[in-house]
């Protein structure tokens, strides 16, 4: 199955699961040896997760300004970026309107996967 | 005289006329207003902020992913922005009722939520009907982490690398399943996409309903024959 790395990251470390590939564009820093699906021959596979902070429409540019610094300071110290790298997860950071402009990119392309899927929720 | 009234009166209306002979006083006071009027957004929702603890949603169970880099942040913004900023799990509908119980409240900066792919990117058109969109009804502040999925497999089947898997999937049809976090999730749906790219064979298949997409953590789908409606791997 493909699964997040956090909730498995243990299991591949004891030898428990075989990691076959990561579905990211880029290797996982968690994972450094495991190849991508794009490595392997399908180009341009990126289906991974992602994580970030966000506020209700309206709020002052200054706080989201404040917030967006700081979190970038966070992400920054190494004790944040090692803890996170040994649970499975790249540390991302960057400017709000980077971050914008990816979340409008994901948004265009899981409609059509979920499209062409035929997932439904249950 | 004549000249200081004249520039006086056009001041007022007409911005060619300026510079014009001014009061220090009224100088004063425009400094003070331009200090109040630059100043005040700063004070209310700026270098004060926060004045009062933070919220910060997470629309899934703790000790989850998006938990506990939630934890993880919201310690250190406590520390460096010193107030608490304090986690608010609210699980449900693949992370539906989180979000929308954040589009709902005050934008003021005391309500925020650390969100994942499934409930921003996903969901929107997973779910039909949504009463909010949570690209355009949320404010995205940065971007946290990035996870990527890993297709492991269970060292039972023999298989030490992908192209042995893939080999092993196409020689034997109908043999393998695979597993989710849920429907819809970025778990099911990257296999889903790595099964039509790879020219594995696959078919959607109806399995039992349940309450929520989490509770199928544990079903498998199988690798079927494709039906016509996906198209084979690009």
């Amino acid at each position: 199955m493909f699964a997040t790395i956090p909730s498995v990251i243990q299991q591949i470390q004891a030898g428990k699961l075989i990691p076959a590939v990561v579905s990211s564009q880029k290797r996982s820093r968690s994972l450094p040896e495991v190849p991508t699906v794009s490595e392997r021959g399908i180009a341009n596979f990126d289906a991974g997760s992602w994580f970030g902070l966000f506020a209700p429409k309206g709020t002052p540019e200054a706080v989201i300004t404040r917030l967006n610094g700081t979190v970038n300071e966070i992400l920054a110290m190494p004790s944040i970026e090692k803890q996170m790298v040994r649970e499975g997860a790249d540390p991302a950071g960057g400017t709000t309107a980077a971050f914008r402009q990816f979340v409008q990119s994901e948004y265009e392309k899981w409609k059509l996967i979920v499209r062409e899927s035929g997932a439904t929720p249950e | 005289m004549h000249a200081y009234l004249a520039a006086r009166v056009c001041s007022s209306t007409n911005s060619q006329c300026v510079p014009r002979p001014s009061h220090p006083l009224r100088v004063g006071l425009g400094m003070v207003a331009a200090i109040l009027i630059a100043g005040l957004p700063g004070i209310v929702h700026g270098q004060a902020y926060p004045t009062r603890p933070v919220r910060v949603v997470v629309a899934f169970t703790a000790g989850g992913t998006t938990d506990i880099l939630a934890r993880s942040i919201s310690e250190q913004l406590t520390e460096r922005l010193k107030q608490p900023f304090l986690i608010d799990n609210r699980p449900g509908a693949g992370g539906n009722i989180g979000t929308e119980m954040v589009v709902r409240s005050a934008p003021d900066g005391y309500t925020l939520i650390v969100d994942s792919v499934g409930p921003i990117a996903v969901n929107p058109t997973l779910f039909k009907g949504l009463s909010y969109n949570p690209v355009t009804d949320l404010m995205p502040i940065v971007q946290i982490a990035d996870v990527p999925n890993v297709l492991v497999v269970h060292p039972s089947l023999g298989v030490t690398n992908f192209e042995e898997l893939v080999t092993y999937a196409k020689a034997n049809p109908g043999k393998l399943n695979y597993g989710s976090t849920g429907i819809g999730t970025s778990s099911h749906l990257s296999g889903y996409m790595f099964c039509q790219r790879a020219g594995i064979p696959t078919r959607a298949r109806k399995r039992s309903t349940t309450s929520s997409p989490a509770a199928c953590s544990s079903c498998s789908r199988p690798f079927h024959r494709s039906s016509s409606r996906f198209k084979p791997a690009s």
